[in-house]
């Protein structure tokens, strides 16, 4: 016992450099005496750099925290007149909805979203829904396809309430409508990172995260691309295909800077969630203020309230077991709580608030430089 | 809060003056923002900032000469004034890049090939307990000297403090699995 603890000692004041002139003498004969010594110094060698990425990786969460407490409590003052605006925009979309509603409505009933909820439970009519969604299961998947995909949907919501409101026929505008499955995501993070790569733009999927400042592409001479990412090493193919990042165990060193830029687009989490098949979404798009509850027994959400739902997405995140809620609209953030079976006022929130809510941040794309690597 | 103060604090084992340093991040964003940068780069170089000054006050090292907004401003653009260095000049050395990449940016960790191990290590710590969680990460991650560590862990002194970590990490190498620790290898 003893004798180990004299080992670590020495162990740790070599890692330090603080092994004085003896105590060196003693570790060498030590390690020409016992191959195994230098096996417990390498390991201790990892023991330590474990100590210092857990302790990074706390006071790095720490400092988020402070942060996030930094500006609830410092929210601009200007947020007096903010609310001011909304209120005048709120009466002014609450006045054309009721000409709306006077003109062609006349016989609406007012349905409530509760009462009436199982008339509107139709069946599931667009062809989108079935279209390719899970991007993390079909690694493989052609970018191409997806971005029809994409496209399709816009097109599709451009043309209208008709996309997003499915099954209305018996429905009528200002009434209880359900909102498109495919706004109904699920996002599941952290997530397996993936890429494109057509040589010039490297996508990266996945994590809305990732620090730009700790991204560095290489390139080997024999022109194969490496990314670096936080001491770890992934090799990147060309294609036009999304691939999973794959780290390789070999490590490079990096020569010089290259006349070689890429332009990395880091994307947004929209493109890795999947459709949510165990909630539906009820808009009622009355002239209230924006609110919305939860009805857990028929796994269902109820929106209400005058904001623009034909842009709306639904998410759950899903992270260290827990599941938060949010509604995005265009750079709108709100969090649904879902214990809240009660009428709740949907409350913007800065989507830079927190860890959560960065994960839904659209981000620009930026310019790495190439360097040269072996 | 007052500088001073926030030192002391932090010495203490009190963060709460951390959040304080926020208010001067707005002069390293407008700063980032004439320089090519955007709201982001900023908020990473500053979050950086903060961990450089955190961890040099905790090890003894941070002076205090000037007000920590000028160091933490000082470090932000020193950091950025590389990273657009690294962008721009195209006669870049290999050492003036791994400067910057061993700087406060990315720590010198081990290669990819020891992840798993790394990964299975914090696992083991996570199972460690108290005080030798907290000990450990003083004394290795933010090289608290023992003298500081005896006085905020109440030790009797810097050698009591020492014997209880050198226990605390033969207490963490035996809770490890040799046969996994070897196939981590």
């Amino acid at each position: 016992m003893e004798e180990e603890l004299k080992n670590i000692d020495l162990i740790d004041k070599y890692l330090n450099q603080n092994l004085d002139a003896e105590e060196l003498e003693f570790f060498n004969t030590q390690v020409l005496k016992d191959p195994n010594f230098i096996k417990e110094v390498e390991l201790y060698r990892m023991i330590y750099a474990g100590i210092e990425r857990k302790g990074e990786d706390s006071l790095k969460e720490r400092l988020n925290t402070y942060y996030e407490e930094y500006k609830n409590e410092n929210l601009p003052k200007t947020d007096k007149g903010k609310v001011i605006k909304l209120f005048v925009k709120l009466s002014i979309a609450a006045s054309v909805f009721l000409g709306a509603y006077i003109l062609f409505n006349n016989d609406n009933q007012g349905l409530d979203p509760v009462k009436n909820g199982p008339n509107i439970v139709g069946t599931d009519t667009t062809g989108i829904q079935k279209s390719k969604d899970s991007i993390i299961k079909k690694s493989n998947e052609v970018l191409v396809e997806e971005n029809n995909t994409e496209k399709e949907i816009i097109e599709k919501r451009d043309q209208g309430k008709n996309l997003l409101y499915e099954d209305n026929s018996q429905l009528s505008i200002g009434g209880i409508q359900k909102l498109n499955k495919d706004k109904i995501r699920r996002i599941i993070y952290p997530q397996q990172l993936q890429y494109s790569f057509d040589g010039k733009t490297l996508a990266l999927f996945g994590d809305p995260l990732l620090p730009a400042l700790q991204l560095q592409v290489l390139k080997t001479s024999t022109g194969t691309y490496v990314l670096k990412y936080k001491n770890n090493y992934y090799k990147i193919n060309q294609n036009n295909s999304k691939n999973n990042l794959v780290k390789v165990s070999q490590s490079y060193s990096i020569k010089k800077k290259i006349d070689e830029q890429i332009n990395v687009n880091v994307r947004s989490i929209i493109e890795t969630s999947n459709p949510l098949t165990n909630l539906e979404v009820l808009i009622n798009d009355d002239n209230s203020s924006p609110n919305y509850k939860f009805i857990k027994e028929d796994s269902r959400l109820v929106l209400s309230g005058n904001l623009d739902y034909s842009k709306a997405y639904v998410f759950s995140l899903e992270q260290e077991n827990e599941i938060t809620y949010f509604l995005k609209i265009e750079n709108n953030l709100y969090e649904l709580n879902s214990n809240n079976q009660a009428s709740t006022q949907l409350t913007k929130m800065d989507i830079l608030k927190n860890n959560k809510t960065r994960i839904f941040r659209e981000r620009d794309s930026f310019i790495k430089n190439v360097y040269l690597a072996n | 809060m007052k500088d001073k103060e926030i030192i002391e604090r932090l010495k203490n084992g009190d963060e709460s003056g951390l959040k304080h340093l926020y208010r001067h991040q707005k002069m390293i964003k407008s700063w980032i923002n004439k320089n090519n940068g955007n709201g982001e780069d900023a908020e990473d170089l500053f979050q950086n900032a903060i961990l450089v000054f955190y961890k040099k006050v905790m090890s003894g090292d941070y002076e205090y000469k000037s007000k920590i907004s000028t160091y933490l401003f000082s470090i932000c653009q020193r950091q950025w004034l590389n990273e657009l260095n690294r962008r721009k000049s195209k006669e870049q050395t290999t050492e003036d890049f791994m400067k910057f990449d061993k700087g406060v940016y990315e720590k010198p960790m081990e290669d990819g090939s020891n992840e798993k191990l790394i990964g299975y290590i914090t696992e083991q710590l996570n199972k460690l307990g108290e005080p030798c969680k907290s000990l450990l990460e003083a004394s290795i991650y933010l090289q608290v000297s023992m003298k500081d560590i005896a006085s905020k862990y109440n030790y009797k002194n810097a050698h009591s403090a020492r014997q209880q970590k050198l226990r605390c990490l033969q207490r963490l190498r035996g809770g490890m699995n040799n046969g996994i620790i070897q196939q981590l290898r």
